[in-house]
């Protein structure tokens, strides 16, 4: 615990260091402070200095800081009372709550992909030191970018072994950062208008999070999952800009690292960049007046700026490209999927086939439910898209209604901006169920959190505007009508969700499987080596099982079980083609050992021979691990370790 | 009086919502607390023990005296037509049950609501005690969903049906009311602020 305080407490310096310094909005600081030293961090880590980066790291961002305060020796208090805006007082706090929370719940990962990917790839990249594109492992996607890792990593690059809640803490210090950016138009004598907007913030993630409300716990701030934390840093951008006072590079400079970060959460990053950037441009056109941009005055310093923009969104995508070249030999605009293509090729083919045809069939069919779904597919607690987007525009709406003339200005420019950019998102969205995914796409996979990555900043946005006009045009309506959106979302709030399933609820029972396999893997940990190759087999097995196991033995390669499929005249001819197969399975992969999870019906008729102490007693609740003995065309399993697992 | 108000500085209205709320919620849990032992003394809410075969079981079946369950969603429900405040049970489980949950049903043949569902906790200082509790509600049917795995085994005989609680029970406080609390009081801040902002006919 005292290692991510002090983590925080670094950012937090380096933020104050900004704001005197470079003179930033002290509400912006805390976002831009983490993504800066996170940008740095991961610069390092492409160079394969990990660990060493990120202490010559933390070390040149409290050296800035103590530069900074002795500088201004003098009139330290003023400035750190300047700092202290409702904001970073909001920010600081919600920090420590949740700090002592994490430290006393200890929650653990427990969703599909953060075992596949966003989970995992924390944990090998704490305990190796390393990115992960410099070692090999069951883990998939290695060429996803790292920011989010490497952010997790930060906040433990100094402890023994890695914790998965501080790796929770990493993903709401950044989120709390950015609803921090998003209060940047208040200053303290407007404490409560910066109160409404970092309640909203804080509540809309559970406004969108839903789909899972029907039993499990939707784990909203204890999550690996990347999409929440990658939309609340694309509204971060946006904020970034649009509450910079001035029109020079203090409303430009800071967006680059966030940019950056941006683009290296994910490669869906990519794209809502560009869209910042379009929206940042928009805005800066329609209301930066007297602009000046490292002596560029005018319409070409704005163009410079989104230029310099541009260069650091692309730089930032090639520079892992090129890194993913030189130390993994793949090439990284390759999306593959299931028609094999790169991106590039897909944007051309799809844009193509959507305006002129001919579309296949299964374009044609995803076409259709994708744009029904727009109507029909809840996403949130008021329903559809459609809804969505209607109360986006009405937020939109009173912010234009309310606003003083700049603010109508600003608000018409966001609006269009961001409507541009939804259409964009939503084709490019359509285009990847089309062309990337495989049959999964018929039934819209995961619809709901493609499409809140990009609502909940959307709604951010309209609420920058109104916040904006709620201190600059009629402040009485538009105040009344945020706190009136605040008390009408808790509402919602408080039918829909139950004590259990947020992130407060976590004491209880909801991580039956992973608690369950823990007590498993720790049994047997002992008697497994670090060269082992591990067959599992795991009966009732839809996957999340095996990942599990990837993530518990993640020194090891995990081979999963797919099902045989040898048939023979009669059961005896079955039984002899089904040990051929395993026997040529086993001996392409090289397994050393098998880890019999759970077994099955099937499994005991046909290979249970093959095992000195059988598989019903080592399988369900106990667990048994198998040394592979190979003789000629034939496998043996020695019991090595084994027996009932007790959970109290 | 008027001038008074107006010139509370933001700090003292933070700590009275905080206390407010706090105190809110303390009377809340006092008025359900009081249901309950009305509703006791009147006799509409009795407790009762019932034996897990008076359930009507899916996904499960007796095996050497314990309870099997055959698939990953097990139901065990039974009528209870009164007023209902949670259930409790005593049970040993072969492997983690993973979510216990609980719902009721206010209306005969009502189909299940998310909104109408009680999670079963583990007892902290016995874990083989598992209990829910919610304030005095009637209550027609209920379903029980003991494990979200197929072939754990659970060794239970029976279910109390609405055990006593104490005061306690009722203040407990949970990190979700932590949460709330300070979600309200802020809120609750905010907008005393915005009032007095109304009296001064000066906003910021």
């Amino acid at each position: 615990m005292i290692i991510p305080l002090f983590v925080l407490a670094a950012v937090l310096a380096f933020a104050f260091a900004l704001y005197i310094l470079a003179d930033i909005r002290p509400s912006l600081t805390p976002l831009v402070s983490l993504v800066t030293i996170t940008d740095i961090v991961i610069v390092f880590g492409m160079f394969d200095m990990l660990k060493t980066g990120t202490t010559i790291t933390m070390f040149l961002a409290v050296a800035v800081a103590v530069y900074a305060v002795c500088k201004n020796r003098e009139n330290i208090k003023e400035k750190l009372y300047g700092f202290l805006q409702p904001g970073v007082i909001l920010f600081v706090a919600s920090c420590l709550l949740m700090l002592a929370y994490l430290a006393y719940a200890q929650p653990v990962m427990h969703e599909w992909d953060e075992f596949s990917f966003w989970g995992i790839s924390q944990l090998l990249v704490k305990n190796h030191d390393r990115l992960y594109t410099y070692f090999t492992s069951s883990m998939l996607g290695q060429s996803i970018p790292p920011a989010l890792p490497v952010l997790s990593y930060i906040f433990q690059w100094c402890t023994t072994g890695f914790t998965e809640w501080v790796g929770f803490f990493a993903y709401d210090v950044l989120m709390f950062a950015g609803f921090a950016a998003f209060t940047a138009a208040y200053e303290r004598k407007s404490a409560n208008s910066a109160i409404f907007v970092y309640l909203l913030a804080f509540l809309t993630p559970f406004f969108f999070a839903i789909s899972d409300f029907l039993t499990y716990m939707k784990p909203v701030y204890i999550t690996a999952y990347s999409d929440i934390p990658m939309a609340i840093v694309f509204a971060g951008a946006v904020a970034v800009h649009f509450f910079s006072e001035k029109g020079n590079e203090n409303s430009v400079l800071p967006v680059l690292p966030v940019l950056m970060f941006l683009t290296f959460t994910k490669d869906m990053g990519l794209a809502l960049s560009c869209i910042a950037l379009f929206v940042i441009f928009f805005d800066m056109l329609v209301a930066r007046e007297n602009f000046v941009f490292l002596k560029i005055k005018g319409f070409f310093g704005k163009c410079f700026a989104a230029f310099v923009m541009l260069m650091t969104i692309g730089g930032t995508y090639f520079g892992w490209g090129y890194h993913l070249g030189t130390v993994l030999a793949v090439n990284r605009t390759d999306y593959g999927g299931s028609s094999g293509m790169g991106i590039v090729q897909m944007l051309l083919t799809g844009v193509k086939e959507l305006l002129i045809g001919p579309k296949s069939e299964k374009f044609l069919f995803i076409q259709d439910s994708f744009f029904t779904a727009f109507s029909n597919a809840k996403v949130s607690m008021i329903g559809s898209g459609r809804n969505v987007v209607l109360l986006i525009l009405a937020l939109f709406v009173l912010a234009f209604v309310f606003g003083n003339k700049k603010g109508r200005k600003r608000s018409a420019a966001m609006l269009f901006s961001t409507i541009v950019g939804f259409v964009g998102y939503y084709i490019f969205h359509l285009l990847l169920y089309v062309y990337i995914l495989g049959d999964e796409a018929y039934n819209l996979v995961s619809y709901d959190r493609y499409m809140y990555t990009y609502y909940i900043p959307w709604l951010m946005m309209a609420l920058f505007c109104l916040a904006m006009v709620a201190r600059d045009g009629a402040k009485f309506w538009a105040k009344g009508a945020m706190a009136g959106i605040v008390c009408c979302v808790l509402v919602l709030f408080n039918f829909y969700v139950l004590p259990e399933n947020i992130f407060t609820g976590v004491a209880g029972n909801s991580f039956g499987v992973r608690r369950d396999i823990a007590a498993k893997t720790d049994h047997i940990r002992d008697a497994v080596g670090e060269e082992d190759v591990i067959w599992l087999y795991s009966g009732q097995d839809d996957g999340m099982r095996w990942f599990t196991y990837t993530f518990e033995l993640s020194d090891n390669y995990i081979i999963p079980n797919r099902d045989f499929v040898s048939a023979g005249e009669t059961e005896e001819e079955t039984k002899q083609l089904l040990r051929k197969e395993m026997y040529d399975r086993f001996t392409d992969y090289g397994v050393t050992h098998m880890l019999m999870d759970w077994t099955s019906h099937e499994f005991c008729v046909y290979f249970d021979e093959l095992c000195d102490v059988s598989t019903s007693e080592t399988g369900n609740a106990a667990v048994g691990y198998y040394k592979v003995i190979y003789g000629d065309d034939s496998l043996r399993f020695e019991l090595v370790k084994g027996g009932t697992v007790n959970f109290d | 009086m008027i001038k008074r108000v107006k010139n509370i500085p933001f700090s003292i209205l933070l700590l009275v919502s905080f206390v407010a709320v706090a105190l809110g919620f303390a009377a809340k849990g006092c008025m359900n607390y009081g249901k309950e032992i009305s509703a006791r003394e009147n006799g509409s809410l009795t407790t009762r023990q019932m034996a897990v075969q008076d359930f009507v079981l899916d996904g499960m079946r007796e095996k050497n005296g314990q309870w099997q369950t055959t698939d990953g969603d097990p139901k065990m429900m039974v009528n209870v037509s009164g007023m209902f405040t949670g259930i409790s049970f005593t049970a040993d489980y072969l492997v983690y049950p993973g979510d216990i949950i609980l719902y009721y049903f206010t209306q005969p043949g009502e189909g299940f609501s998310p909104q109408k569902r009680l999670y079963v906790s583990q007892d902290r200082d016995n874990p083989q005690l598992y209990h829910c509790n919610m304030p005095a509600t009637y209550v027609v049917d209920i379903r029980l969903d003991p494990t979200t795995l197929a072939g754990n085994m659970i060794d239970f005989d029976s279910v109390i049906i609405n055990p006593p609680h104490s005061m306690s029970d009722y203040l407990a406080v949970t990190p979700y009311h932590l949460m709330m609390w300070v979600v309200y009081s802020l809120l609750l801040a905010a907008i005393l602020r915005f009032v007095q902002e109304l009296f001064t006919k000066s906003f910021e």
